[in-house]
């Protein structure tokens, strides 16, 4: 959890982004830091959180929420945290060298069947609701991994529209879902996703690399818009950040440092 | 904190290294505690921040006619050798068999620095400081093993030397079994996928299972992707989208997550007409550089780039257990071939030191496009001033 990013999205005793739908794109820099702020994040507030990693290994997060001081093997055994290794099933089910147990049949024929795997963050979903006081949180690292694996658009905006009403509408609790996206538009599909999404979710966070090419002490540039029915309510913050082992340092664009 | 990792043993990127696990031609990183394994190539473990870290895939993308590529590969399988390292070597494209006879010979005659260094420091007694004198000598490779050799191009490789390790072949042959039809993925891939994981179940290169003596297995997979292995850029023949390689490159990142073993793919991703789908080759494995040769191209005649035989681009670089990646300097390097040593260097662009613009590869062009005109304010008889605009 990094306190500047808590300044940023204007966390407060009121707002602990309940039922926000955010949504994180990456294009040629690594926001990967804020899917492991956020479920650091969560976990500190005592939220339930299931998390789908499928980008990583399962000790990755682990490690990376210790640096943040938060221990990912507790939260797990006490019930509060629910990580389901996407990538490791996947791999399995590709190799073909695993037997689908009954819990995890939405993997099937080297692909993910959305529909099975819908059902399966729902019960979920309403096991962490029922166990625990607070709304659940859903985090999804990384979405375009299933575009890659062969799931459509079409599916999967389906999908986060289901995910969206089970988290938000019925839960009150918040979803946050992780995707790549170049606004260079090289890859078409993976842009419509983006541009779906960014219209169902109500907080975008676009992580770029600098326009002006790779700096060691510049990581990148992160814009944060609020959406809103009321359009003079849109509201957008841009900054600059470098990523150092355990923490991240924003400051306005241009005034690095490095640079002054 | 160390119980419950150990407990889980499920992948290789362990935080600590126990201090008992001395595997032959590692070294723990500098950066991240990981475990690294040399590319073969000294030049580019330093640009990458010091070597390939165990249970990760690297990806070159070829140059265009294919050769550097191989090249650096061979790299990778000599390097095997020599730290006697297992090697998992396949082609479609070549005999893997080929490949293997052709590895450079490594370069020995350098006077060994470990034992000349003990010797003196036995004999020789300090002069000052002398209460440091009972501690340990300094050793700079303490497992025994050099970390990153260098290897003589115009000689290959004895085969009695390749012989002394564990290498697995797999070519043509070894990946036409067809078995499961019904699968919905490239069957090459899929064969291919299975005698990976049968080499790492077989010898034991798996996190789960308890050994005495480590080692590594290196994975070196050459044109990934070309026609042979009929991949078509991420379509299939109605013209849809085959996501077969991605599932593959997302199956082996599984595989080598929890297994000692490093995997290097060289890819011709220039015959793939989607540059989308590049991309998402590229997310989908850990390191990945990119080989641009000047051969038959125009920048071959640039004087700029004399001194290079091609560019070499960093395009991803992994962040393994940390927030970060290794940032270098720059990502933009340029590689040169000698005879005996295959280098990557920063491109370095020569110094602007004259006042007037001095770009010799650019003034001759501009000077035939425009030739000096005489409506300007100047002398403009062909000598260029400094007060002519």
């Amino acid at each position: 959890m990094f306190s500047d990013l808590n300044h940023l999205f204007a966390v407060s005793k009121e707002n602990h982004l309940q039922g926000e739908f955010v949504v994180i794109s990456n294009s040629k820099a690594d926001g990967s830091f804020l899917i492991h702020h956020f479920l650091s994040f969560f976990l500190k507030q005592n939220r339930p959180v299931c998390f789908v990693g499928l980008s990583q290994s399962y000790n990755h997060y682990s490690t990376v929420a210790q640096k943040l001081s938060c221990n990912l093997n507790a939260a797990k055994t006490s019930g509060q945290l629910v990580f389901i290794e996407g990538m490791k099933l996947l791999g399995d089910a590709v190799s073909g060298n695993s037997l689908i147990k009954g819990d995890n049949s939405f993997v099937c024929k080297a692909a993910f069947d959305l529909q099975q795997f819908f059902m399966h963050i729902k019960s979920t979903l309403e096991l962490l609701k029922m166990n625990q006081t607070q709304d659940p949180v859903l985090i999804i690292d990384n979405l375009s991994f299933l575009l890659y694996i062969g799931c459509s658009i079409p599916q999967l905006v389906m999908f986060v529209n289901y995910l969206l009403q089970k988290v938000t509408s019925q839960c009150t609790g918040s979803l946050v879902l992780a995707l790549y996206s170049d606004m260079i538009s090289v890859d078409e599909n993976s842009d419509l996703l983006w541009k779906n999404l960014s219209h169902l979710c109500s907080i975008t966070c676009q992580v770029t690399g600098l326009e002006s090419g790779y700096s060691k002490d510049v990581h990148g540039e992160l814009l944060i818009t609020w959406r809103s029915r009321d359009v003079k309510q849109t509201q957008i913050k841009k900054t600059q950040f470098k990523l150092s082992d355990k923490n991240v340092t924003f400051f306005a664009s241009g005034m690095s440092s490095a640079v002054l | 904190m160390a119980a419950p990792m150990r407990q889980l043993g499920q992948t290789s990127f362990q935080k600590k290294i126990p201090s008992k696990l001395q595997i032959p031609g590692t070294k723990p990183s500098l950066y991240n505690n990981q475990l690294l394994i040399s590319t073969g190539i000294p030049s580019l473990d330093n640009v990458i921040g010091g070597g390939l870290a165990v249970g990760t895939v690297l990806l070159i993308e070829e140059d265009v006619f294919g050769g550097y590529g191989r090249l650096m590969l061979k790299y990778f399988c000599a390097e095997a050798v020599m730290t006697g390292q297992a090697l998992f070597l396949s082609s479609l494209d070549n005999k893997p068999s080929q490949i293997l006879n052709e590895l450079p010979a490594p370069i020995l005659d350098d006077p060994g620095p470990d034992s000349e260094q003990l010797v003196t420091g036995a004999t020789e007694r300090m002069k000052i400081a002398w209460r440091y004198q009972h501690l340990p000598q300094f050793q700079s490779s303490p497992m025994g093993t050099k970390f990153g050799h260098y290897y003589d191009l115009t000689k290959s490789m004895e085969l009695g030397v390749i012989s002394s390790i564990n290498t697995f072949l797999v070519g043509q042959s070894e990946l036409t079994e067809t078995d499961s039809s019904e699968h919905p993925m490239n069957p090459y891939y899929l064969q291919l996928l299975k005698r990976i994981q049968e080499k790492i179940d077989s010898d034991g290169f798996g996190t789960a299972v308890q050994q005495k003596k480590r080692n590594i297995l290196r994975i070196a997979i050459h044109s990934l992707g070309s026609p042979m292995w009929g991949e078509n850029g991420g379509l299939n023949q109605i013209g849809s989208y085959d996501p077969s390689l991605p599932r593959f490159l997302l199956a082996l990142r599984v595989l080598m997550r929890s297994a000692f073993a490093v995997c290097v793919i060289t890819m011709p991703t220039h015959l793939f007409c989607d540059k989308g789908f590049v991309v998402r080759v590229e997310r989908l494995c850990d390191t990945v550089v990119h080989l641009e040769s000047f051969a038959g191209s125009e920048k071959e005649k640039n004087i700029l780039y004399k001194e290079y035989h091609g560019l070499f681009n960093i395009h991803q670089l992994p962040s393994l257990n940390s927030l970060t990646c290794h940032m270098p300097d720059t990502l933009d390097l340029a590689f040169k071939l000698r005879r005996k040593k295959f280098t990557i260097e920063k491109l370095h662009l020569p110094p602007e030191l004259s006042e007037t613009a001095s770009r010799p590869q650019e003034d001759p062009l501009s000077n035939l496009k425009f030739p000096p005109q005489t409506g300007s304010c100047g002398t403009s008889l062909g000598v260029k001033n400094k007060l002519d605009f």
